[in-house]
């Protein structure tokens, strides 16, 4: 049943998602090679233009992905398709799961998109072998490789924005606990979620400092060793990861104590 | 087993009392009617009864156990809404209703789709209300299931449509199964019930089998409601 | 053919009356098999228990019999048949003489009204 469920949550989640995808990379590859042309006034116009739209695509696909998914669930769970939803035989802890596992899927797709964007439109030998450079120095400074740098780098990227949209998904879920004033309470239950775990992690990594010199320095003369950042990057991993396990329980016991639907 | 069975059941929203105590059995094989008027609780009950709301205090029990997969299993429930993703087309409905629900009849659905005129190629979102909540009947009474919810199935329609309704849930109903079927419109919809329940500002008043009460009270079932419930 | 009921009375009386009235006009013949219950439930837009119970009433008059696997049978007695079709006509010609007495003509102007107004075919 999970995987039916699954497979229309991302149907659905994914539609208009695609187009944005097309565009972006439509616009990319549009950019990359008005890039390659003489350097006239009128090239370089259509040039800003074009990045322009490039940029404006990614963060529309970012938000887009964030919100689609936040709908899906006020639709699916609250809103008129949630009387089907709710009398389908499944039970509910499988669909959240499912709504958590297409989260995961838009996002991991969604930002491989972004980062395929940026790369054909910047990709070119003189950058390859400057990043390239700025990411060996870095995994050399960091006592890591440039392989495990890439992954921590884009885990914690992900780890952080999934753990957005589940705290959008816990307040959407705590806000439709009430009678009226729903979604108001949905986005006001969200967005403390949100701030206070984020509160939490700047305390625990304040915290830590006490065990850390690295981390100390941060606080006290603002600046950031290349120690102090492994440090910030593996603590910020494992506190978002364990947020995610976090809001997945507590949403999960409040939906299984049942739902009043409109 | 009973097939449905509250027990003290009640329900509140912000401390308004939507059903109150209700104690109430619903048997097998039998169309039950759920009559009410307007705002009286019909629909909060039968909400209730499909998981859709937590109860506030007291239990239901179907089959003997609490509304869940099981029942859910066994329900096929139309509610006074529109529940379809408007983006999906009706094969697309009809698969989805076949992935779903092991009892899910494709082939009865399909012909009584075709009795319809329906193209199964058409958009939700492109159909009228009126189609879109007939198309909603067919994909319940084309499931095989234990028990029908028909939530104010009448609401609303033409004397042709209403005829079209009534035929399709009795031709339809599994011999076995039983049907609850709310509403306000008695005088349409009383020569099929079997049973009646009269549910008054959340409380049950009445519960009889229509004909007992006919001949007890000499009036039709819609008379005997508008003497009880005089506005 | 729409089958129209008095919300008033049991339906499942009315049912009987229906049948009863189906087989002595002859549109279910002598012998001849019924349809079956759902079918009957469906013609007439009742609940198929309702029909269920106006056919075992039936049943209980003899005129319609159930033959154990094929279903049911109209009875074969036209003794019976013929016995209930005069009951109803009783209820009729009461109703008739009782309607007739109730605007002031007696049971001799009656029938003399019935002849002269009823037309030869009976229906005017």
């Amino acid at each position: 049943m999970l995987k039916k469920l699954l497979k229309y949550d991302l149907k659905w989640c994914f539609k208009p998602l695609v187009v944005f995808y097309i565009l972006a990379l439509f616009f990319s590859i549009i950019t990359r090679f008005i890039e390659s042309l003489d350097k006239t006034l009128m090239v370089v116009i259509i040039d800003k233009i074009c990045s322009g739209i490039v940029i404006a695509m990614l963060i529309n696909i970012l938000i887009n992905c964030f919100m689609r998914n936040w709908v899906r669930v006020i639709r699916n769970v609250y809103k008129d398709e949630s009387y089907l939803t709710h009398t389908l035989p499944v039970s509910k802890s499988k669909i959240y799961l499912s709504k958590v596992l297409t989260s995961s899927i838009t996002l991991l797709v969604s930002l491989g998109v972004i980062l395929l964007c940026l790369a054909i439109v910047c990709l070119n030998d003189t950058s390859w072998i400057a990043l390239k450079q700025s990411l060996e120095q870095s995994a050399i400074f960091l006592n890591s490789t440039i392989f495990s740098l890439v992954a921590v780098l884009i885990l914690t990227v992900f780890f952080e924005f999934l753990f957005v949209i589940m705290a959008g998904i816990l307040g959407i879920i705590i806000g439709h606990r009430a009678n009226n004033l729903k979604i108001i309470k949905s986005l006001i239950s969200g967005f403390s979620i949100y701030m206070l775990l984020s509160i939490c992690s700047l305390g625990i990594i304040y915290v830590s400092g006490f065990f850390n010199s690295d981390i100390t320095s941060i606080f006290s003369n603002m600046e950031i060793s290349s120690e102090a950042m492994k440090s910030i990057m593996l603590i910020g991993t494992i506190i978002y990861a364990i947020y995610i396990v976090v809001i997945y329980i507590i949403s999960n016991k409040l939906l299984d104590k049942g739902v009043n639907v409109d | 087993m009973e097939l449905v069975k509250c027990s003290n059941l009640c329900k509140s929203f912000d401390n308004k009392k939507i059903l109150d105590n209700i104690n109430l059995v619903i048997p097998r094989g039998k169309i039950i009617g759920l009559l009410g008027k307007n705002g009286m609780g019909k629909t909060t009950l039968l909400k209730l009864i499909n998981d859709l709301l937590t109860p506030t205090n007291g239990e239901i029990s179907i089959n003997g156990e609490k509304p869940g997969i099981n029942s859910k299993r066994i329900i096929s429930y139309l509610p006074e809404r529109t529940y379809l993703d408007k983006g999906m087309t009706i094969s697309q409905i009809l698969k989805f209703f076949e992935e779903f629900y092991e009892d899910f009849n494709k082939k009865k659905a399909l012909k009584l789709l075709k009795d319809l005129d329906l193209d199964v190629n058409v958009k939700i979102s492109k159909m009228s209300k009126g189609m879109q909540e007939k198309l909603q009947l067919i994909l319940v009474m084309s499931r095989d299931a234990e028990l029908y919810i028909l939530d104010e199935p009448l609401g609303g329609v033409d004397p042709a449509t209403r005829d079209y309704i009534l035929d399709t849930i009795l031709s339809n109903f599994n011999e076995k199964a039983s049907v609850i079927i709310s509403t306000h419109l008695i005088s349409d919809i009383e020569r099929i019930l079997d049973e009646v329940i009269f549910i008054d500002k959340g409380k049950i008043v009445l519960t009889s089998s229509a004909d007992e009460l006919r001949t007890k009270e000499k009036a039709s079932i819609d008379e005997i409601f508008r003497r009880k419930f005089k506005c | 053919m729409k089958y129209t009921f008095d919300n008033e009375r049991p339906i499942y009386i009315q049912l009987v009356e229906m049948i009863r009235v189906d087989i002595v006009s002859g549109k279910y013949q002598k012998g001849d098999k019924l349809p079956s219950v759902r079918e009957l439930a469906l013609i007439m837009q009742v609940n198929p228990n309702t029909m269920q119970k106006a056919l075992s009433e039936l049943e209980q008059e003899k005129l319609i019999y159930t033959e154990r696997t094929n279903g049911k049978y109209v009875t074969k007695d036209e003794k019976l048949i013929e016995k209930t079709k005069k009951e109803l006509a009783q209820d009729k010609v009461n109703s008739y003489l009782n309607s007739m007495k109730s605007i002031g003509i007696d049971y001799t102007s009656a029938v003399n009204y019935l002849q002269e107004l009823g037309g030869k075919d009976g229906i005017s």
